[in-house]
């Protein structure tokens, strides 16, 4: 028994897993529309089919249903997602502070879905990694208010707060990165963008380890958007009132 | 406020930055507009003398732009923009101390009550379902007794100031002094004149055609000086009377009609509260009302304008004829000490002066 997809010969379902989200354009028409594939599961294993039939009808994300499938399939391969194998999550961590600025949304999928935090239940890292296991469920309910800081966070707690690569410049430490972005002037210039995608507080955090700062910065805010917003109520008011 | 100083707040929670002025980041505050905003409106409120607006001229004045780092710099730009919300007319109007033309609040509905823990519109208080009628009439009693405070305590304080103003000038202070001397000057001033006629040589000069001689210039320049002198100082006792005449009218109002005024704002004061009542328990919202209830009636003092005339609010001119007498009177004493040096000089040189 076996299938062939994309010039390449399928015998088991393990098999089948590894490539699942290797290729993505390939399988994601396929498990919808060929019949022979759908045969291939059934006959593979029963029980493995009939949660691919609830998967399928959860109308997922193609990407989100092409993970889910793969370690329905193979539960002990690496983690892999769109395209993208990680030999281990320190990889990951790497790969998310190296694209910074820019956010992938394939790498945040796997957090803000859930993803990540599903293939660390599989791998058991709740018994082998329990703090690890603790912060990416912690990420996982952080990323569903704050996606960017979540993911940058996530970043920093599985690569590490040093010698971090930020455009190509490396930074030793976070007091470097703050003291040379304000004397070289990419703060100034940036700074819209560095609020928007949360590194800075990400970076501040995980080297700190804890959110006191980022509370109380929120806290600050919150008070004085409050005071402004009260403000221009009153402002616009008065003028309505004038005509 | 900018990504840039939000940055630089949230690193200065944990960083030593010293590249940041805040000191100089605050005291910009006092050219954004939120300040021009509440400056502004402090100068309106300015205008009324009651408890509320004396708090709020008290803030501003104590308003500190001195931060030592960025926390304190959002905190100071925050109370900027807290007291900039209240500085509004709508929170510190009192229905009883306002004329015509003074706001540009058309109903007492506009008012801000107090009322659970807020401060809202007394219009919106009307048809707020979750609270019983007698909630609200609570609120509204409290309200009116703020306002009811202020007036009397305005009061308080003008009649204080209105008995208190001495301006018979009995109590002795520097002032009081020089304008006792000055009034003995004059008498002086005049007798000097009057005494030179008993000494012959300035009598025949007195008599003698003016600048006929250096006598007769003495005397007549004397004479001349003493007459404008006299002149300005009539002038200017008379028109400081007829200024204060209005504190006058206001001490002797008082003496006799105090108790009238106060039974009267007490009646104005339950009346407003009717008024707010009526309107809870008819559900009607209140309009054009704003000066319905204002103290200042025809029938009484206004309070206000003898306060503008304690603060020595006069005329230019007034200021420019008092000037004019100061100087006159240093050149009356300079002349009247050139005679007497000319009287003393004749005395020892022609051995006496009659």
């Amino acid at each position: 028994m076996n299938i062939i997809i994309d010039n390449k010969t399928y015998f088991d379902l393990f098999q089948l897993g590894k490539d699942l989200c290797l290729k993505p354009k390939v399988f994601s028409s396929q498990l919808y529309e060929n019949e022979d594939l759908k045969r291939f599961i059934q006959d593979s294993d029963a029980l493995k089919y009939q949660e691919y039939l609830k998967l399928i009808n959860l109308n997922l994300d193609k990407d989100e249903l092409l993970f889910r499938l793969a370690y329905i399939f193979n539960p002990y391969q690496n983690l892999k997602y769109h395209t993208y194998e990680f030999n281990s999550l320190t990889d990951l961590g790497k790969l998310i502070i190296q694209f910074a600025p820019k956010i992938d949304v394939y790498l945040k999928d796997l957090l803000t879905k859930g993803l990540l935090l599903h293939y660390i239940k599989i791998n058991s890292y709740q018994i082998n990694n329990p703090s690890l296991f603790k912060k990416i469920e912690d990420l996982t309910k952080l990323a569903k208010k704050k996606e960017n800081l979540a993911y940058f966070c996530l970043g920093f707690s599985l690569f590490g707060v040093t010698n971090v690569n930020y455009e190509g410049v490396i930074y030793k430490n976070y007091s470097d990165f703050v003291n040379k972005i304000i004397t070289n002037g990419y703060l100034k210039e940036h700074s819209d963008e560095l609020e928007k995608n949360c590194f800075l507080f990400a970076f501040q955090i995980e080297t700190y380890g804890n959110l006191d700062t980022y509370k109380r910065y929120i806290q600050l805010m919150r008070m004085f958007n409050d005071k402004k917003r009260r403000y221009e109520i009153e402002v616009t008011h008065n003028a309505l009132k004038k005509r | 406020m900018t990504s840039e100083k939000k940055l630089l707040l949230f690193i200065s929670l944990t960083e030593n930055i010293g590249s940041i002025d805040s000191y100089k980041l605050s005291q910009d505050l006092k050219g954004t507009e939120v300040y021009y905003y509440y400056e502004k409106n402090i100068q309106k409120a300015s205008k009324f003398d009651t408890i509320r607006t004396k708090k709020m001229k008290y803030y501003f004045d104590n308003l500190n732009f001195n931060a030592k780092n960025m926390s304190e710099y959002i905190k100071e730009y925050s109370k900027l923009y807290f007291l900039a919300t209240q500085s509004n007319e709508r929170y510190y109007i009192n229905p009883f101390i306002i004329k015509e033309g003074e706001t540009n609040l058309k109903s007492l509905g506009e008012l801000l009550f107090k009322f659970d823990g807020q401060l809202v519109p007394f219009n919106s208080i009307i048809n707020k379902g979750n609270y019983s009628l007698e909630y609200k009439k609570l609120a509204v009693k409290e309200n009116v007794k703020t306002y009811k405070e202020e007036l009397f305590d305005m009061l308080d304080s003008q009649v204080k100031k209105i008995k208190k103003e001495r301006l018979v000038k009995r109590k002795v202070t520097a002032k009081n002094v020089l304008s006792y001397a000055e009034f003995f000057c004059s008498i002086f001033f005049s007798a000097f004149l009057f005494m030179l006629f008993f000494i012959p040589r300035f009598y025949e000069s007195l008599i003698a055609k003016p600048f006929s001689s250096f006598d007769s210039s003495i005397i007549f320049i004397y004479f001349i000086g003493l007459v404008i002198y006299l002149s300005l100082y009539i002038a200017t006792a008379s028109w400081h009377n007829r200024v204060y005449e209005t504190v006058f009218y206001a001490r002797r109002f008082l003496r006799i009609r105090h108790r009238a005024i106060l039974v009267y704002l007490e009646k104005k004061c339950q009346l407003l509260e009717k008024h707010f009542i009526t309107a809870l328990e008819n559900k009607k919202t209140l309009k054009d009302d704003i000066y319905d209830f204002s103290y200042y009636d025809n029938k009484f003092l206004d309070f206000d304008f003898v306060n503008k005339v304690i603060n020595n609010k006069m005329s230019k001119s007034y200021t420019i004829c008092s000037a004019l007498k100061t100087i006159f009177f240093g050149v009356m004493i300079l002349l009247t000490l050139f005679v007497s040096c000319y009287l003393i000089f004749i005395a020892l040189t022609k051995g006496g002066l009659f």
